[in-house]
């Protein structure tokens, strides 16, 4: 289905965010990426919790690029290698219980990635790995020697500084998925605005103003219920301690499903501001205010 | 016939995207405001009683409130204008024209997409603000 042809409700939004480590769920979130080793092409990890709580030590599965699972492997508060087809991922839990089952973590892995070049500019050919991460960013390596002048790490594009030959990106953590991406409850709504600096060229003896378009920015606000254990307040703390810079949104205002594939914008941010409000006669309400860091990606609905 | 002579129904003042006089409806649009201005430039001098003021260049600005509705192609491209090649002259083929009435009076010129913004609420539809800067000369064409 494409986009909607008529008007639509605002309850048929929805929210997601990409949490620390691509972490999705409610309990402990103590996993550590670590090196990928041995990589022959790009791959992606999920580990899932499968026995949590006190149980000692807890249990995970996992698996590489959706195959089959890995089961029952315990946890051992060491550095464990899961050993894939295309490479070779560290992790580490911090603790061996406590965990909360069917909670999960997610890492892409870039590896001589090809794209599809046009002029000075490259777009990462598979369009499920173009959700690129610039916390860990990935490195473009054009064989006609020319460097990269910008990335959109929500599309996977960079422009470089002419035209290029043949481009290849590789890295670490480079990408996420979109399947890892957890959903905000508890929203009430959001906003946000793109906008273009204008720049005035009017020249003497013009009777009519005339501009040039700059840069863009986008700015955002999202209001929703206070829910202490699913805030952004996490979020803030780790812009301002610097543990992550930067968190993915996708933004859905139509997403009659409710399951991650109407139409939206996908924006990495930072946080820039929460407002807590806590008055008689109303729900406690958080307001949230981001900043794109970088260019943004429309998808419709499909 | 030549210019409205009785007063026009705002919801016949339609917005189009295309070649001026030929351009497509937008759907869902709620209404646009446009400010075309003359700048002046004071020029009282001393001794005088009333200000006196030079002419200047002109400017113009526009405001688009619709419903958001990204399966009409132009409401897609204006966005795109800005998300996707920020700072992109919609002329031509792709200039904006504000009609008058429904019978051909229209305003139109080259304008910059310099800002919109989406907003989705519960109980509410999801709508949306375009703001265009306008680069040259706006002009009146009247049937």
């Amino acid at each position: 289905m494409a986009s909607p042809s008529e008007a639509t409700k605002g309850i048929l939004g929805n929210l997601y965010m990409l949490r620390p480590n691509g972490f999705k769920g409610s309990g402990l979130n103590d996993l550590t990426w670590g090196a990928a080793s041995s990589v022959t092409d790009s791959f992606h990890i999920e580990v899932v919790i499968t026995t949590g709580g006190a149980t000692n030590p807890n249990v995970f599965k996992w698996r590489e690029n959706g195959g089959a699972w890995t089961e029952n492997v315990n946890i051992t508060g060491a550095s464990q290698n899961l050993v894939g087809t295309n490479g070779t991922q560290a992790i580490t839990f911090g603790a061996v219980i406590g965990h909360t089952a069917a909670d999960q973590w997610t890492i892409g892995n870039l590896y001589a990635e090809p794209t599809t070049e046009s002029t000075n500019t490259a777009q990462i050919t598979d369009a499920n790995l173009r959700l690129i991460n610039p916390n860990s960013p990935p490195t473009w390596t054009d064989s006609g020697g020319k460097t990269v002048t910008e990335v959109n790490y929500a599309n996977g594009k960079a422009t470089f500084s002419g035209n290029v030959g043949t481009v290849t990106v590789a890295g670490n953590g480079g990408y996420v998925l979109k399947s890892g991406m957890q959903q905000v409850g508890d929203a009430e709504g959001f906003s946000f605005t793109g906008s273009c600096q204008m720049l005035e060229t009017t020249p003497q003896g013009a009777s009519w103003d005339t501009f040039l378009g700059d840069c863009a920015s986008l700015t955002g606000t999202i209001d929703k219920f206070f829910i202490a254990n699913r805030d952004f307040f996490e979020a803030i703390e780790d812009n301002i301690d610097g543990s992550q810079l930067y968190f993915l949104l996708e933004l859905y205002w139509y997403d009659p499903d409710q399951d991650q594939t109407g139409d939206h914008i996908s924006v990495w941010v930072t946080f820039t501001t929460e407002t807590i409000k806590a008055a008689k006669k109303s729900p406690v309400m958080a307001n949230v205010s981001f900043t794109a860091h970088g260019g943004t990606a429309f998808t419709a609905n499909g | 016939m030549a210019g409205n002579t009785i007063p026009i129904k705002g919801t016949a003042a339609r917005l189009r995207y295309g070649t001026a006089g030929s351009g497509t409806l937008v759907t869902y649009t709620l209404g646009w405001t446009m400010d075309c201005k003359c700048n002046t430039m004071e020029t009282t001098p001393q001794g005088a009683s009333w200000d006196t003021f030079l002419a200047d260049v002109g400017a113009w600005t526009a405001s688009l409130e619709l419903e958001l509705c990204l399966g009409d192609a132009s409401q897609l491209a204006l966005l795109n204008s800005l998300l996707t090649t920020p700072g992109t002259v919609l002329s031509g083929a792709t200039a904006l024209s504000f009609d008058c009435e429904d019978t051909g009076d229209y305003f139109t010129g080259s304008s910059i997409v310099s800002n919109f913004q989406i907003t989705a609420r519960k109980k509410d539809i999801v709508k949306g603000t375009i703001n265009v800067q306008g680069t040259g000369a706006l002009s009146l064409t009247v049937a």
